[in-house]
């Protein structure tokens, strides 16, 4: 059995496909490729698959976890399984959790992200300064924020810590508790990233690192060995 | 048949895709976000469907948009729908899309910004498409069709629509009794669709460059197609007739088309696999058309004849391959009367262990009252998960023999013995009330047969819940009942009360029962066998805000009243009304197959409370006309029964 992590992204309309829908998107993509999924126990046995912190629906993501059971695993089989997923969806990587029972690696999904990076725009910035600097700094200042930039084409970047609590949601709850917008149409949120916390603290830059590694030639043969159990996996 | 997202080219092994990681301004240029981030449910308006095909170019395709007139979690259960999407996308000139009816909420949005209707896959504005075809599959949908047509900027009447728009097409059931719609639609295409939209398509795509009227007199051409422009409809003393308004005749009745050969028709190597959760979210596949069993109030019985089975082998076979390609965790088999197809035991065996290999559940939806049913859905291990629903439709022996129900005391009793014994402890059981000739003692019979299946439950285990769902009865076209008057508001509502207090005394709270809004029943009866005259009254209850009628939540009677009243037009009269044998029928122009005959005998028999038998039961003919098709795929007519011509 191998536990094995993916990263996928949620582009375009497929940020209006709910939370709750998202195992059967992998678990339905995952038979059209022939992907041999572990199966839970009980009446009606299924893929083993899990989330991590929720995503709102209307949220497109770059780099978003899951988890699976699988019996075997492979560059091939990835890359066979990301061509069957519906359009929208993309894989972004992979790595086989390989830590021992207990460590902090072989955590829960939900426990192993410390942090989530978004871009935040508002859909009719007025002119002059952005509401959305002042409204950063003062959820920075608040310690609801750990970091904040300008981001380029579009808006801000800001890493929250705790994204199991800290959703895109509760930064609309914020604005809109501030006046700055009415609801969800006047902000657009967009979560590039939910995983490790890389912090420089002399420069308090703050950095989101994804759990997986993107397709490449060493990392194909660091996969094979693992899946084959030639060798641990190591980052 | 190859699908975008399957297998990669060898070199391109590339995790993620350049898709994956385009910049935010794709998502945040999308003019539709803030809508689709403001309703209910988005989605629905999502697509990210697997399996859908890219568009064709060229001038010679006929670009069509499948639309469906309610929501998409509704319209995408339809397998009716999947098969003609990818019947179009396998015409050579032929292109198809689809679309289905905003919700109330997006529809207020999109008004408010001015944002016109799309199709779901290439965001087409509806207005570019060179045909809009609907289907029609139940009768409280019809103001949706007017809310796609003008967020779609088409004019809503045939006759307001210029060169450049759309032709606007309809099929489904609700064609066999087009005249209520007949002043929206250019052309209702009758009977199965892939018979049909091939002949459609090709005549379209030679027809470039001619006008509308000369592209709709060529349609009308093809049998199976009613162009209700070139039709005058009269009503007069002795009900409605019609006659040909072009200077070229148009052939009346126009006959249904139907496929005579379900093996040798169209049959989608793919299905369209959605990913936000829909009704009906599992592969579809239908085992055979049409039914014989002959009740009387069944209009999807009565009309689909003659029966065609598919060959038990290849179907197998592409079940177990749309399993393998749309990665679905169920199959429903799906016709009338599942457990009529002749081949049923031998499939459900063929496919079980395969599928339960697969961890892919089998399902059967509906189960006739009988011990093989029973036995067959019980070798079904995923079956046995649910609960399990019977329809003996009346309460008592008499009112089943004058809709010719066949099922006896004996067939109730032993199929729910049966089921409780092999494990079910859920039972769902579906009655009509409002039946020709009902009285109280045949709604006492509802109440006694929920109360035996409870005892029967009981004595065999330990928890049991019997739950009745209770339908007002609709007369249908093109069945026996088709003149027979409906009853009224308030006295179907007395005999749903009626069923209920007589269930709470007896059931004690254990035993449920829902019944269908009264007003809804009415209003359905009010389109089922309308006319024309209905139309300006269509249009002014959707002008008022009429929306999704067959929603509880949306449907308002006193809307639709209060149209009537304004346009003058009584619905009583659709409803309340017997007609006389000779009066001209609404859908008189439109020949099912049975024939009118056949019908008023059986109508006739129903008040003598006399059974028909199944004529491939029996091998009795009924001479029900639909052989008269000749299309050898009815059972030969024996002489007992009395021969059909011909």
């Amino acid at each position: 059995m191998l536990r094995v992590r993916l990263t996928y992204a949620k582009r375009g309309r497929a940020c209006f496909i709910p939370h709750i829908a998202i195992p059967s998107v992998f678990s339905r993509s995952g038979y059209r490729a022939g992907i041999s999924f572990q199966l839970s126990e009980g009446f009606s046995p299924r893929p083993r698959i899990s989330l991590g912190p929720e995503l709102p629906v209307g949220v497109p993501a770059l780099s978003e976890p899951l988890e699976v059971r699988l019996l075997s695993f492979s560059a091939d089989e990835l890359i066979r399984w990301d061509r069957a997923l519906p359009p929208g969806f993309f894989f972004t990587g992979a790595c086989v959790v390989t830590g021992e029972p207990g460590s902090a690696e072989a955590k829960s999904l939900n426990k192993w992200c410390e942090a989530s990076s978004c871009i935040l725009a508002l859909r009719e910035e007025p002119a002059g300064a952005s509401p959305l600097e002042s409204f950063l700094q003062e959820m920075k200042d608040l310690g609801d924020v750990l970091a904040f930039e300008r981001a380029e084409p579009l808006g801000f970047r800001c890493v929250l810590e705790n994204p199991a609590q800290r959703s895109p949601g509760f930064l609309v709850k914020a604005l809109q508790k501030r006046g700055i917008i009415e609801g969800w149409p006047d902000i657009f949120i967009l979560r590039e990233a939910v995983g490790r916390l890389d912090m420089a603290e002399e420069s308090g830059t703050a950095h989101v690192l994804p759990l997986t590694h993107p397709l490449s030639e060493e990392f194909e043969q660091a996969l094979e060995k693992v899946a084959t159990g030639e060798s641990a996996f190591s980052e | 048949m190859k699908c975008r997202n399957e297998s990669a080219a060898p070199e391109q092994r590339a995790v993620p895709r350049e898709e994956a990681v385009q910049p935010a301004l794709f998502e945040y240029g999308d003019g539709m976000w803030p809508l689709l981030s403001n309703v209910k449910r988005s989605s629905r308006y999502a697509g990210c469907e697997y399996g859908v095909i890219p568009p064709k170019d060229g001038n010679s395709i006929v670009r069509f948009c499948l639309a469906f007139p309610d929501v998409y979690e509704i319209g995408m259960s339809y397998l009716g729908f999947q098969i003609l999407y990818f019947l179009l996308k396998n015409l050579p000139c032929g292109d198809a899309d689809r679309v289905y009816c905003p919700w109330t909420d997006l529809e207020e949005q999109m008004r408010a910004r001015e944002t016109p209707l799309t199709s779901l896959e290439s965001g087409r504005p509806l207005r570019e498409f060179d045909v809009v075809g609907f289907t029609l599959p139940y009768e409280l949908s019809y103001t949706n069709i007017l809310t796609m047509l003008d967020l779609g900027r088409i004019p809503l009447l045939s006759a307001d629509r210029g060169e450049n728009a759309p032709l606007v097409a309809a099929g489904g059931v609700g064609a066999l009794s087009p005249e209520p719609l007949a002043p929206f639609i250019d052309f209702f295409c009758v009977g199965d669709g892939e018979e049909l939209l091939p002949e459609v398509i090709t005549l379209l795509s030679g027809a470039k460059g001619l006008s509308r009227r000369e592209k709709l007199e060529l349609l009308s051409g093809i049998e199976g197609v009613y162009v209700p422009s070139l039709v005058e409809c009269d009503v007069g003393e002795g009900g409605v007739s019609f006659r040909s308004a072009a200077e070229k005749r148009v052939a009346l009745p126009v006959r249904r088309r139907i496929v005579e050969s379900l093996d040798d028709a169209f049959f989608p190597e793919m299905l369209l696999v959605p990913s936000g959760g829909i009704v009906h979210d599992r592969v579809a596949v239908e085992l055979f058309r049409g039914c014989t069993r002959g009740c009387r109030f069944c209009q999807a019985g009565m009309v689909p004849r003659p029966v065609r089975e598919r060959s038990v082998r290849p179907l197998a076979e592409r079940i177990v391959s749309l399993v393998e390609k749309t990665g679905w965790e169920e199959v429903g088999l799906l016709s009338l009367a599942s457990c009529d197809y002749s081949g049923i035991g031998e499939l459900v065996r063929e496919l079980s262990p395969m599928l339960a290999e697969k961890n892919v559940k089998l399902s059967l939806p509906s189960l006739r009252m009988d011990a093989f049913s029973v036995n067959l859905a019980a070798e079904m291990e995923s079956m046995r998960r649910g609960g399990i629903t019977f329809a003996p439709e009346a309460g008592t022996q008499r009112l089943r023999d004058v809709i010719n129900k066949g099922v006896s005391e004996e067939d109730f009793e032993n199929s729910l013995r049966t089921a409780f014994t092999k494990g079910w402890d859920r039972v769902k059981l579906y009655f009509m009330m409002g039946l020709p000739t009902e009285t109280d003692e045949d709604l006492d019979g509802i109440v006694r047969l929920t109360e035996r299946a409870y005892s029967i439950g009981k004595g065999i285990k330990k928890r049991v819940e019997v739950a009745v769902s209770v339908a007002g009865f609709v007369p249908k076209p093109h069945t026996p009942f088709q003149w027979e008057a409906q009853l009224s508001v308030d006295e179907l509502r007395r005999r749903g009360r009626y069923v209920k207090n007589r269930l709470n005394e007896v059931g004690r709270g254990k035993l449920s029962l829902k019944y269908h809004e009264p007003e809804q029943s009415f209003m359905e009866g009010v389109f089922a066998r309308g006319d024309r005259r209905l139309a300006p009254v269509l249009l002014a209850a959707w002008r008022k805000g009429a929306r999704f009628d067959g929603w509880t939540e949306t449907f308002s009677f006193s809307r639709w009243m209060e149209a009537f009243e304004e346009c003058g037009v009584d619905p009583h009269g659709y409803v309340s009304r017997e007609r006389s044998p000779d009066e001209g029928l609404p859908w008189d122009h439109i020949s099912a197959g049975v024939t009118k005959e056949f019908l008023w005998r059986e109508r006739l028999r129903s008040r003598e409370e006399k059974l028909s038998p199944d004529c491939r039961e029996d091998g009795k003919c009924a001479a029900c006309g639909a052989a008269c098709l000749a299309c050898g795929a009815c059972f030969p007519p024996s002489q007992e029964g009395g021969a059909p011509r011909a």
